[in-house]
């Protein structure tokens, strides 16, 4: 017998089953873009975790209603995403949201860059990353899901709790928003 | 694409640490698993206080593993401070009464009355009595002691064997009296403890994450089987290692 990782159906199978480290090898799989979806829904890392804790709980409870064959990603993101929301709800705060620039690593080629230009580019980054920050939940997260985390339109659409249909419209007008937010001409 | 949206494809975001949570989740998972047949069980409990009592049985779970002394405080707390045998006059009409396992029933009725399938070790065969037991649901099967069984209580009793659904593992270590020793095996490739020595009492978690405590009750050592459906089960007599695995693996 040639030992290989199980898929994803035979780890969601065994979870079903009560198989706890199934479930955990799922988990491990999802928590970093569970955990950063939640975190831009929620604007703090200590709500995000609880609510990321508290999805995965429940989504292990909800292993019945997952149909399966199904790609798991975006049941499990819509589980927390609704967490993360009703966390936002129940605190009623209505902080922006902080997001920074990593470190000043540069891509390759960019190093020719004179200093003034490196700095402007980190005050542009600074300056997106502060507009997203005060941009309303629906369109930070539409924006996040998109092009931070890099989801699928699927992906994107479970997060938020629409249609795939929905997702582009709804990203143009974050887009639009976030233009204004940072002063680009629109 | 637009300019801006080349841009934040590109800008890298320093994300806060993203925690552990497949060990946070796992060690909740532990304590109240929930596996097929008690999902409707879940589904009509409310959620809140479900919550409640998950983050209170982490609590007692993190004091209890974390310093002994808390651990005794806390069982103390619960009323359950130290291993007791406990042993009633045995009433001849009910088998086994002596051991202070609940209220005697029969084997289909306890099968209508619990939410778990209730099972026989087929290597035994059917139980000279059946208890049935409350807060946490839980059926013990008595047996008579006989040749191959024999006698571990003055009650003539020969052998228990208790189904409850709970999980004994995150606590095993560090309940179970100091005079024991806890061997670690699997049976049918489930995790199991034999414990043996001079008291085998244990805690366990219910399904909601409280702890309890389950005093020995025969002399002779113990066999604990965490089965995946989420059932414990107790095989307690005057019996070797391989006995007791050969009845729990025969459990049908």
């Amino acid at each position: 017998m040639v030992g290989r990782p199980l898929t994803e159906h035979e780890l969601v199978e065994r979870a079903r089953d009560g198989d706890g480290a199934a479930y955990a090898t799922l988990v491990r799989d999802h928590e970093e873009t569970a955990f950063r979806i939640a975190y831009v829904i929620c604007g703090s890392a200590a709500d995000a975790e609880e609510a990321t804790q508290e999805a995965f709980v429940k989504a292990y409870r909800g292993l019945g209603r997952f149909r399966a064959g199904e790609p798991l990603r975006p049941w499990l993101l819509a589980i927390v995403a609704n967490e993360a929301r009703n966390r936002r709800r129940a605190a009623g705060r209505r902080a922006a949201l902080a997001l920074r620039a990593a470190g000043e690593e540069r891509p390759a080629g960019e190093s020719a860059h004179s200093p003034e230009a490196a700095l402007l580019a980190g005050e542009r980054r600074a300056a997106l990353l502060d507009g997203l920050g005060r941009l309303a939940e629906r369109d930070r997260t539409v924006i996040a899901c998109r092009y931070l985390l890099e989801l699928s339109e699927a992906e994107t659409a479970a997060t938020l709790g629409v249609r795939p249909g929905t997702v582009k419209s709804r990203l143009s007008r974050a887009l639009e928003r976030l233009r204004e937010e940072v002063g680009d001409r629109v | 694409m637009s300019e801006l949206e080349r841009e934040l494809r590109t800008l890298h975001v320093e994300w806060p640490e993203t925690p552990d949570l497949s060990a946070a989740v796992a060690g909740r998972l532990a304590a109240a698993p929930a596996p097929r047949w008690r999902r409707q069980l879940a589904a009509s409990l409310d959620w809140p206080a479900w919550q409640m009592a998950v983050a209170l049985g982490a609590v007692l779970v993190a004091v209890v593993m974390a310093v002994p002394p808390a651990r005794s405080a806390v069982l103390d707390l619960l009323g359950f401070g130290s291993v007791r045998i406990e042993r009633a006059e045995p009433r001849p009409s009910d088998f086994g009464s002596g051991l202070g396992l609940g209220t005697p029933t029969t084997l289909e009725r306890a099968r209508r009355e619990v939410d778990f399938p209730v099972l026989v070790p087929a290597a035994v065969g059917r139980p000279d009595s059946v208890y049935l037991g409350s807060g946490p649901e839980r059926v013990d099967l008595v047996y008579r002691a006989r040749p191959g069984l024999p006698a571990a209580s003055t009650t003539g009793v020969g052998l228990l064997v208790t189904e409850l659904p709970a999980v004994a593992s995150p606590l095993i270590e560090k309940t179970v009296g100091s005079g024991s020793r806890i061997e670690r095996l699997t049976v049918d490739g489930d995790p199991a403890f034999f414990i043996t020595g001079a008291d085998h009492g244990f805690a366990y978690l219910m399904p909601g994450g409280d702890a309890q405590f389950e005093s020995q009750r025969l002399a002779g050592p113990t066999l604990l089987v965490e089965r995946p459906d989420g059932l414990l089960l107790r095989v307690e007599g005057d019996l070797t290692r391989e006995q007791a695995v050969r009845i729990a693996e025969s459990l049908r």
